[in-house]
């Protein structure tokens, strides 16, 4: 039995889901590991911990009555679920812009020529004669992949010789990267840092 | 008699009585759920009653081969990670005092006689505990040590999957199992 799975078995001990077979197993594996034995200690401890602790907090006097006032009273009640605040208002616009702005895009690139493909197809069909109309077709509706793809070619030949005479770019490159790790991180703290406060 | 046969039909059909019988019933576990989710007795205390306020106007949602208590968690469990997302980065003055969630007694709940220091120290470390975790993983921690939910059932209520439950109290565990010996676990778990 390896680590992970001596960790998962202790976690399903814990919850009473492990079957007498499977926790002998990990007591033969305790007993000859004394990293697991030392998590397995760790796990027991703070679960008798919670178990024996974790206490049902009460409410506060008079809470009842404030949540019955609150159900019939409309206005409160209803202010909870339609009043969205300006952060939410700000995320649905930008996320609305975003979907038309993308659904629009992606009807001219992919939908537009596709009919334009489905017309010739049926034009052609019913003119058998015409199959190489047909091939012809799918090859001018998709040539924009194949001016895509040079262009996309050109872009990563130009990088390569710029980083080829410029190696300090790299550096710079992956110095950008760290910084925006450090920001995120540091956003990131704050966050877990207000939360900690409030939570204490 | 079970809310299911009782209450819920007469909460359904506008019975004041009987959603008070429902709100009484239940206001400890949902606002310990709210509590020990967002830290703040004040905060706890708003999104609960919140939860009370969507339970009678998602009633009829309600469905009767499930559990009510853990329909209303679902609810109050929802609402609380809806509150930990729109809570936003602030700075905090190095003077301004910090958010009383050190007390685990609310300000007008005069502790019980029996209730110690050591209870007390006890209650606030769990409380910090808590606080280290994502919300997702601490609710799914909350869930099963606060209210003795199996697995199925804290997927019912979180709406995640019985593997995602298993992986969160895996996580949360471990963690907070290696946080808690560092910090004295022996001591605290008097």
């Amino acid at each position: 039995m390896n680590h992970n799975t001596a960790e998962q078995r202790m976690q399903e001990a814990l919850d009473g889901v492990l079957a007498p077979a499977e926790r002998a197993a990990l007591d033969a594996h305790l007993a000859t590991c004394a990293q697991c034995r030392a998590a397995w200690e760790e796990l027991s401890a703070f679960d008798t911990l919670l178990t024996h602790a974790a206490r049902i907090q009460p409410a506060p006097a008079g809470f009842a009555r404030e949540a019955l006032a609150r159900i019939n009273d409309p206005l409160r009640a209803g202010a909870w679920e339609t009043a969205p605040n300006r952060d939410d208002w700000l995320r649905a616009l930008a996320g609305a812009g975003v979907l038309a702005a993308g659904g629009t895009a992606l009807a001219l690139v992919l939908v537009l020529p596709a009919l334009g493909v489905a017309g010739q197809l049926f034009r052609v069909l019913t003119s058998p004669g015409q199959w190489p109309v047909l091939i012809a077709g799918i090859e001018d509706q998709f040539s924009w992949l194949a001016a895509l793809g040079r262009f996309l070619s050109v872009i990563v030949r130009a990088f390569d010789l710029l980083l080829r005479e410029h190696p300090i770019l790299i550096v710079a490159l992956f110095g950008v990267l760290g910084l925006v790790a450090v920001w995120a991180w540091t956003v990131q703290q704050l966050t877990d840092g207000r939360s900690q406060l409030r939570a204490n | 008699v079970s809310d299911a046969t009782t209450w819920i039909p007469r909460a359904r059909a506008g019975d004041q009585l009987a959603i008070a019988r429902l709100v009484d019933d239940h206001q400890g576990a949902v606002f310990n759920l709210c509590y020990r989710m967002l830290g703040d007795p004040g905060e706890a205390e708003d999104v609960a009653q919140e939860t009370f306020v969507r339970m009678v106007t998602h009633l009829d949602r309600y469905d009767r081969t499930r559990a009510f208590k853990t329909w209303l968690l679902s609810i109050a469990a929802h609402a609380c990670i809806d509150r930990l997302r729109r809570r936003r980065v602030t700075w905090l003055s190095i003077d301004e005092p910090l958010p009383a969630g050190d007390q685990p007694a609310l300000a007008d709940q005069a502790p019980g006689p029996e209730e110690t220091l050591e209870r007390r120290e006890q209650e606030a470390l769990i409380q910090r505990l808590l606080g280290r975790l994502a919300p997702d993983d601490r609710q799914v921690l909350v869930l099963r040590y606060w209210y003795d939910l199996g697995y199925d059932e804290i997927a019912e209520a979180t709406g995640a999957t019985v593997s995602a439950v298993k992986a969160r109290l895996f996580r949360a565990r471990r963690e907070l199992a290696h946080v808690a010996a560092g910090v004295g676990l022996a001591e605290a778990a008097v």
